[in-house]
């Protein structure tokens, strides 16, 4: 990939990169953070990287940043969250409500999280998930099926359906 | 692909709505709901049209912080050597700073002021056969006339009192018109009376603004040090630009320190401001001394920051490595009051 590559990158994907980082659940601060760093990791290899494979590289490095900032998170401050968002969501905001909506994924695993948004948001096949997350297709099948089961039941819980 | 069981019906349970299964296979999974009617609900939970949606107000602003800047240009001669000098210059100069960890260690200052043939020696350090080892401890300063010589050759050893040196190599030395004072601290008092009695006097005093900067400047000039082996080129090209074109593009921290060391390296090529820099940086490394850890991690961090090329870390690092060299300067500024009083008290009674 050339220097010209790698910004057409940049315009083309930052968008995305971001987003993904975004409902994720990271705060907009951080995920600028996990973008430019994703970005940095794309610019540093970005001689061995086709091209073609530039955006799947930028979600797969993304994701592991995302993961290992969670892991770095508090305990205690991620279930103060989690208790604030229960609380928050039996209001009447709308099914249709994105904010709610991605409010819910708060509490979903990771990787069912990122799998969900991957296939919902970007439009890639199981097969491509699979590829950028490291997992067999057969386990982004799952974990997709479990997310998007999780957040109708959170969703009913709320009653938001 | 196996059956559907307890373990896998998930999977199953996806493609059979996603109609991905064989005529064969959606008669087993419909088989095995009937077997466990209680999963009918996992599998209603399944909702297709229950789906993230994206947000296109949402957008990473700053996408010009990603842009990876030109590629790199060939520079002049001059550029790429006078500023190997400086670097390498500059750190020998931190380097013997970090060399002098705080164990106790005797001082060797030897002096010679501009225009006064007369050696100013500390008798009872020459007294004590404490020159320094060559592989010991080297000293931070050098003569102007090296500086210039060597200023083309990167790798030139430098100007070291070493233990082979006796009193008679150093008064060889008198003829030298600029300011050789080689110091290593050793505590507060000998070295503030040192400088209230062998440099200050004597050496050309600068604006108390000019010298700050100086000093910030060469606090830069060392962290650019630190950072420079690996982006050799891409500074010295900045360097180049900046110098040439005088141009005010958005500011760029790499640019700004490379052009602090171009300042730098004009600076010590004249001998007045040598002499006046070499005061400051024997100042700014007494102000230092005793923090010499908290710099080198400082600069650790600062290097790591600024490698990522981006400007939010890079205005970061900026940041923080400007409130330490605020921190020294102020420190600077409270050791050129000790001298001043001590001058006061003592030197000119």
């Amino acid at each position: 990939m050339t220097n010209k590559d790698y910004n057409t990158c940049v315009s083309k994907y930052s968008d995305d990169v971001y987003r993904f980082v975004v409902y994720s659940g990271m705060d907009r601060e951080s995920a600028k953070d996990i973008v430019q760093d994703a970005f940095l990791s794309l610019w540093q290899n970005h001689a061995n990287i086709d091209f073609s494979k530039s955006k799947s590289y930028l979600f797969s490095t993304a994701y592991k940043l995302v993961c290992s900032s969670f892991r770095h998170l508090d305990v205690e401050k991620r279930y103060a969250k989690d208790v604030q968002m229960n609380s928050s969501i039996n209001i009447e905001d709308s099914y249709e409500s994105r904010e709610c909506l991605y409010a819910m994924l708060e509490n979903i695993p990771e990787v069912q999280k990122s799998a969900l948004i991957l296939k919902d948001i970007e439009g890639y096949s199981y097969k491509e998930i699979a590829n950028i997350l490291k997992l067999s297709i057969q386990q982004v099948e799952v974990y997709i099926f479990r997310a998007r089961v999780a957040l109708k039941k959170r969703a009913m819980e709320n009653n938001l359906v | 692909m196996t059956k559907i069981d307890i373990n896998n019906y998930e999977l199953y349970f996806l493609r059979y709505i996603e109609d991905r299964l064989s005529a064969k296979e959606r008669a087993e999974v419909e088989a095995f709901l009937a077997e466990h009617p209680e999963l009918q609900e996992v599998m209603d939970l399944y909702d297709p049209a229950f789906t993230l949606t994206k947000d296109d107000d949402l957008v990473f602003a700053d996408k010009d912080l990603l842009t990876h800047a030109k590629p790199v240009k060939v520079l002049p001669m001059w550029v790429k050597y006078s500023s190997v000098a400086a670097v390498a210059l500059l750190l020998l100069l931190i380097g013997g700073l970090w060399l002098q960890r705080g164990d106790a260690v005797e001082s060797v200052i030897v002096a010679k002021n501009q225009g006064n043939a007369d050696t100013i020696l500390d008798e009872s350090i020459v007294d004590k056969p404490v020159l320094l080892a060559e592989n010991e401890r080297k000293p931070i300063l050098e003569p102007a006339e090296n500086i210039v010589d060597n200023s083309f050759k990167a790798n030139e050893s430098k100007a070291v009192a070493t233990a082979d040196e006796t009193e008679s190599d150093i008064e060889e030395e008198d003829n030298v018109t600029d300011v050789n004072n080689i110091m290593n601290v050793i505590d507060d008092n000998s070295t503030v009376e040192y400088y209230a009695e062998n440099v200050v006097e004597d050496t050309p005093q600068k604006q108390d603004d000019e010298t700050d900067e100086t000093v910030v400047i060469e606090i830069y000039s060392d962290a650019l040090a630190e950072i420079v082996g690996d982006d050799m080129e891409e500074i010295a090209e900045a360097t180049a630009e900046k110098a040439e074109d005088n141009v005010d593009d958005e500011p760029v921290v790499i640019e700004e320190y490379s052009y602090a060391l171009a300042i730098y390296v004009v600076d010590v090529n004249s001998d007045y401001q040598y002499n006046t820099d070499r005061y400051d940086t024997g100042l700014a490394e007494y102000a230092i001394v005793d923090k010499r850890e908290e710099v080198k991690e400082m600069f650790a961090q600062f290097s790591e920051m600024t490698s990522t090329l981006f400007k939010r870390r890079k205005e970061k690092a900026e940041k923080e490595l400007m409130a330490f060299a605020n921190i020294l300067v102020a420190e600077y500024n409270n050791t050129k009051e000790k001298i001043n009083y001590y001058i006061a008290e003592n030197v000119n009674k």
